[in-house]
């Protein structure tokens, strides 16, 4: 495959753009984006196992709390210094989530989205509840990696862990790998009869996605300063559907378009909160209901159109087609 | 009594499993349909009960176009559809699986009562584990307990999708002398089936389907005629 | 709650105090676990609701809580502009028609979709629907009546059972949703709606050769679930109090009793309720109430380890 198509290239200058963009937008600006990146890996990791291998986990937004928590309780209990916690935070969200992948293994459909939720649940009251060791519902101060409050290095840093998030889904999604998780979201049955073993790709999927969730709580944790239960609240997840639904569920450029405009929207309509969420569940349910694709869709039957008025028939055979037609 | 001309159908957009079939169920008689696996014998009856709408052509009850019904409805006309394996209710006991059969008239007690009594005189079996559920059931009582169901009704026409698939071939035996005694009682029948020979045992007019087309039909007479034309034909396409 | 150490010490022989602290114990342990069995079974009519939805359509509802927390807000509405403190029995009944609309309406219009060919991913759609309704009408509530409380008037004043003080209300609304679940659990096995809604959740083909009209009877059960959680949140206006989000902690025990249930058992659930009820109020009680949320999962965590489909649960066919 030819690395330098159009696709490419116009990705390259999104990432251009990114890179140059702080220069022109202020720090408000830039700190939202910054969350917005923080998003952007949890929608793109979730839509993995929701999207792709149709896995559909409640307990993503749990992950990236465990790895906040882990690497900040390491920092702040046990003085260990960030090269150590942070790896441990991804390590222990691998762990964990390759344990209920197995628990969960020859559950899905609507078994798998309530177990997740308990799993969520538990977690999350686990945090409020061990007050003495976690802080409870106050909180824990997380130590700031660049040691400033000022948000420019934390925008570089998730636009960094963002862009790898991104490509490494890529890479998977490209490989005999992703061939396989598609087969298994389409037709599990047909799938193993192939040979395929889904258990082991599911499994390797589930840490995966959630080792990339706790990579992105671990690194909010040490740029926001403080965590608490609220990263495992409902509505956090509930967030992550709305952003992969809204760009788009089964492509993956869908989670990243989703997040950021859905978070640029919401910006937008801060003054507002109730409405904002009033108006964003409304189109998520009218996107369901009558236009599955979601924002990537829509650019898509647009390129269509455009095409199709500018190009002629690509083969003799088209040709006949419109005559005829 | 029934009649299907020219009938398109599929389950997926652009996959035609049934082509241009017509076919006439005549009153009274026993029907049957034969074809290899994946012919769209099966489909043949789906469509007419309405779990399936034809993309194109007209299939007429007594008079009455029916294509484009709701399964519900067809019940109420006087169409009972035993289902391949999976006609009766699990859970419930052959009592209230009956009952359900009963569904369209349940407004009236005293029939209902009635007969529900007429089928437990019919099928004594059934009579005497009438509390049990139906999940306990073998294979043969299961798809006894189905035909119970479905003539609780005292439909028209009563349309059978496989009854001999997984069962023992001496309650094929008994399934099929209940379906002729079913049809001396004046029911018409129009039948499913894989077994070529029992389906050719019972059936008055047959109809072979292929790739979802009518291949041949004919009284039985002109099938016996070409029986081993039909095995030989049907076991190549299998 | 006063603790046990909080109770005077007696004068008298040692014996005489350990019959009486065993006194004292006994009687606050049957208070605890009697208010144990009460909100057991009121939460069983959320998930009562959320069964009897999944059985007939194998959807989960998550929006559930919402309709409980609508149910209490017209029960507010209807007590207080309309119908006055006494006739609050009137109220309940009135919300959980008025849920059971709303509920209908919805299932016609988002729900049957997935059922005449429309939508492709069911779990999925259903799923993200439910939810993003949940969030939806969450918000809405906020935005129409404002992040307030409102207290609707006592249906009962403070009573007892035996010698031990309970809240009018509790016992009001334990009653009541008794009677309801009795009502539904005659209803689903003894009449003939009832015998074709088991059939629907059966069998969905055969139900249809039956002559039932699935599709109505999908709208049905969703209106009926919907409104027990309508009629639950009615009768634990009182307790609860009306808000916007009285409906989350509901539908968290709800959903509590499913997974530790398991989807498809009537009984699994009454069993499960009841055990989280006191579960709940016991480990408030006796351990601390500040944790009242883990004694429940606490419990489920345990079942799942030992039953991973719950305790009645029976594995999801694969089709």
């Amino acid at each position: 495959m030819k690395i330098f198509n159009l696709k490419n290239i116009g990705l390259l200058v999104l990432l251009i753009v990114a890179v140059f963009l702080p220069v022109v937008i202020s720090d408000y600006w830039r700190f939202v984006l910054t969350i917005a990146f923080f998003y952007t890996i949890m929608a793109a990791s979730w839509n993995l196992l929701g999207g792709y291998t149709g896995q559909f986990s409640l307990g993503h937004h749990t992950f990236a709390m465990i790895g906040a928590y882990t690497s900040t309780l390491l920092m702040q209990k046990a003085g260990a210094p960030f090269w150590v916690s942070i790896p441990a935070g991804i390590l222990l969200t691998m762990i964990i989530s390759s344990l209920l992948g197995v628990m969960c293994l020859r559950i899905h459909g609507i078994y798998l989205a309530l177990i997740t939720w308990a799993f969520a649940e538990v977690v999350r009251n686990y945090f409020r509840l061990h007050y003495a060791f976690t802080g409870g519902d106050r909180g824990i101060d997380s130590p700031l990696i660049f040691g400033t409050m000022k948000p420019t290095p934390y925008y570089y840093l998730f636009l960094g862990i963002a862009v790898l998030a991104i490509v490494l889904i890529a890479v998977i999604m490209r490989s005999k790998i992703g061939y396989y998780l598609r087969s298994i979201r389409d037709d599990p049955i047909a799938a193993r009869s192939m040979g395929v073993d889904i258990v082991r790709y599911k499994i390797f999927v589930f840490m995966v996605a959630s080792g990339l969730a706790g990579m992105a709580g671990v690194f909010y944790g040490h740029s926001i300063g403080l965590i608490s239960p609220v990263m495992g609240d409902f509505n956090e997840m509930a967030m992550i559907i709305i952003f992969v639904v809204i760009g788009g569920m089964r492509t993956q450029a869908g989670p990243i378009v989703g997040a950021i405009s859905v978070r640029y929207l919401m910006e937008l309509l801060r003054a507002q909160s109730e409405f904002r969420i009033v108006i964003l569940t409304a189109i998520v349910i009218l996107i369901m209901r009558f236009f599955n694709g979601g924002l990537m869709e829509l650019f898509r039957r647009l390129k269509k159109w455009i095409r199709r008025d500018r190009e002629g028939p690509v083969s003799a055979y088209q040709e006949l087609e419109q005559k005829q037609g | 009594m029934l009649s299907i001309e020219n009938v398109t159908a599929g389950y997926v957009e652009e996959i035609d499993i049934l082509r241009d079939v017509s076919l006439d169920v005549k009153e009274g008689a026993i029907t049957g349909i034969i074809g290899a696996n994946g012919a769209g014998k099966s489909t043949v009856l789906k469509t007419i009960f309405g779990f399936l709408h034809p993309r194109h052509g007209k299939i007429t009850f007594q008079g009455a176009e029916i294509q484009n019904h709701q399964p519900y409805q067809m019940k109420e006309m006087g169409i009972s559809y035993m289902l391949q394996e999976h006609s009766t209710f699990p859970e419930l006991s052959i009592q209230d699986n009956l009952l359900l059969g009963a569904w369209t008239f349940r407004k009236d007690k005293k029939q209902v009562r009635q007969r529900l009594d007429e089928i437990y005189d019919f099928f004594p079996v059934l009579s005497e584990r009438r509390a049990e559920k139906a999940t306990y059931l073998s294979g043969g009582l299961l798809r006894t307990l189905s035909v119970g169901k479905e003539i609780m009704s005292k439909p028209k026409l009563l349309m059978i999708d496989e009854p001999s698939v997984g069962l023992q071939p001496n309650i094929v035996i008994e399934i099929y002398d209940l379906l002729i005694r079913i049809a001396q009682q004046g029911t018409t029948i129009l039948i499913v089936d894989q077994n070529i020979m029992k389906a050719l045992e019972v059936s008055d007019y047959m109809y072979m389907l292929d790739m979802g087309q009518v291949k041949q039909e004919g009284p039985k007479k002109d099938f016996e005629e070409d029986i081993r034309e039909m095995i030989k034909v049907s076991l190549m396409a299998e | 709650m006063r603790s046990l150490s909080s109770y005077p010490a007696n004068s008298g022989t040692s014996k005489c105090k350990q019959k009486e602290d065993e006194a004292i114990d006994l009687h606050l342990f049957s208070q605890f676990l009697i208010t144990g069995i009460i909100m057991g079974v009121l939460y069983c009519l959320m998930s009562m609701g959320i069964n009897f939805i999944y059985g007939i359509m194998k959807v989960i509802n998550w929006s559930m809580g919402e309709f409980f927390m609508i149910g209490a807000f017209t029960q507010y509405i209807l007590l207080t502009f309309l119908l006055g403190a006494d006739y609050w029995y009137v109220g309940v009944i009135l919300s959980a028609l008025v849920v059971f609309i709303l509920g209908a309406l919805v299932q016609r219009i988002l729900i049957k979709p997935m059922f005449v060919g429309i939508i492709e991913a069911k779990m999925e759609y259903a799923t993200i629907v439910t939810i993003s309704m949940a969030i939806f009408l969450r918000n809405i509530a906020v935005a129409i009546g404002g992040p307030k409380i409102y207290t609707p008037p006592d249906y009962a004043g403070p009573t007892q059972i035996l010698t031990l003080p309970l809240s009018g209300n509790r016992l009001v609304a334990f009653i009541g949703a008794l009677i309801l679940l009795g009502l539904f659990y005659y209803f689903i096995k003894k009449s003939w709606t009832g015998r074709a809604f088991q059939g629907v959740a059966q069998n969905r083909s055969g139900v249809q050769t039956a002559g039932v009209n699935v599709l109505k009877y999908d709208m049905l059960a969703f209106g009926i679930g919907t409104a027990l959680a309508g009629a639950g949140g009615a009768l634990l206006a009182p307790i609860f109090l009306v808000h916007p989000l009285c409906g989350l902690v509901p539908t968290v025990r709800g959903f509590e009793i499913i997974v530790i249930a398991g989807l498809g058992s009537i009984p699994g659930i009454l069993v499960a309720g009841l055990s989280l009820g006191i579960a709940e109020s016991l480990g408030s009680a006796f351990i601390s109430p500040s944790f009242v949320d883990i004694y429940g999962f606490i419990l489920l965590v345990i079942i799942l380890s030992i039953k991973p489909y719950g305790l009645f649960g029976k594995p999801e066919r694969e089709v």
